[in-house]
């Protein structure tokens, strides 16, 4: 049987992170009232890079960022093994087995169909002939 | 359609004339939470956010009974009503439109049974005596110092409650008299978070360590930085 790779469990670990945010180096706290929110959060080691502007809260988008980053690396470092990478193809098998399903339930369908007209056909011929006999 | 059309090219003329953009929509994000936001309080700022994420992870106490002072909107308080076990939170404001919103917001986020656990009352830090002592006392006051005030942007100066904002002089005035009611609102051990500009933190440590401040019971334990590296925040303690 083919050895798979173990799967390294991914930990994103705050000192190989650099973050930075859009609002500049002016003086911040009540004397800015600016709603820049982005996050740019980068991972050293890799250099793996993710953006985050996806809520109006700069907490939820760094928590957000953080959660995004560990899926890159997951793929990163554990390729076909990633999680991510499990999910897509679980989904992919789901589709494909699905599709067979359905492929043989159609033919089934096809097939009964086929055997009702010819059952019906000799019947019909049947009930003709009679009527013209009586 | 088309009243949507000039509805918004309404609120384009209001922010073309710098009007923050949470007073135009009437609302805003705060972590988790949406709230209403109403003219003229303070619109929270992302370190506000910083501030209730760090008390959260510092308080452990449970039942932990809370005073907000200045709560403006009211996001401190009702964050940390809603974010810690068996919290009990009273919130203050000199500004009435204050009180209404930070009722209101608390009732929209903490449901409509919850007036035992989120109540905002129109007092000021110098009169305010409670019924009760607190474990927690949190402020976001008015920090600026008035030389400052000039240069803030015009979203700020022209929309936003000037007593929100400045803090007298040296931007001190609301966070000394906070820091001299702290004995009689705290239980013994009590902690005091505040928000303040990176000017502060020095200043207090310095006012607090001083053998003339000795009485006041108020012991400095630290400050720290915010995202963008200036000192923001300080955690005081009640003898």
């Amino acid at each position: 049987a083919k050895q798979q790779a173990a799967v390294q469990p991914i930990e994103l670990l705050e000192d190989d992170l650099d973050e930075s945010f859009v609002r500049g180096s002016g003086p911040g706290g009540q004397k800015i009232n600016k709603t820049s929110n982005r996050v740019i959060l980068i991972h050293k080691p890799t250099q793996l890079r993710v953006e985050c502007q996806d809520t109006r809260s700069l907490q939820q988008n760094r928590k957000i960022a953080r959660k995004r980053l560990t899926e890159k690396l997951d793929e990163y470092i554990n390729g076909s093994q990633s999680k991510l990478q499990k999910k897509h193809n679980k989904l992919a098998n789901k589709r494909q087995r699905s599709k067979t399903k359905n492929r043989a339930r159609q033919r089934k369908k096809q097939e009964e169909k086929l055997k009702k007209k010819e059952q019906q056909q000799p019947q019909d011929d049947d009930d003709e002939f009679s009527t013209m006999l009586s | 359609t088309v009243e949507q059309a000039h509805d918004f090219a309404t609120k384009l003329q209001r922010r073309m004339k710098h009007e923050p953009i949470q007073y135009i929509l009437g609302q805003w994000d705060f972590l988790d939470y949406t709230v209403a936001i109403r003219s003229p309080l303070l619109c929270p700022r992302p370190e506000t956010e910083e501030l209730v994420m760090m008390i959260v992870n510092d308080t452990t106490q449970s039942p932990v009974h809370i005073l907000d002072v200045g709560c403006g909107t009211g996001v401190i308080g009702i964050s940390l009503a809603d974010m810690l076990t068996d919290a009990t939170v009273r919130a203050i404001d000199i500004e009435p439109v204050a009180i209404q919103t930070s009722n209101e917001n608390a009732k929209r986020i903490l449901g409509s049974q919850t007036e035992y656990r989120y109540q905002a009352t129109l007092a000021s830090a110098e009169n305010f005596s409670p019924d009760r002592r607190f474990d927690v006392v949190v402020s976001n006051p008015p920090y600026i110092p008035q030389l400052d005030m000039k240069t803030l942007s015009k979203d700020v100066l022209h929309f936003e409650s000037e007593q929100a904002l400045c803090g007298g002089v040296d931007g001190m005035d609301v966070i000394r008299t906070i820091i001299r009611q702290l004995p009689n609102w705290c239980n013994p051990g009590g902690i005091c978070w505040m928000e303040v500009d990176p000017t502060h933190p020095q200043l207090i440590q310095e006012w607090l360590e001083d053998s003339k401040s000795l009485d006041l019971g108020v012991k400095f334990e630290s400050s720290y930085e915010d995202l963008y590296g200036k000192e923001r925040f300080v955690k005081l303690s009640v003898q």
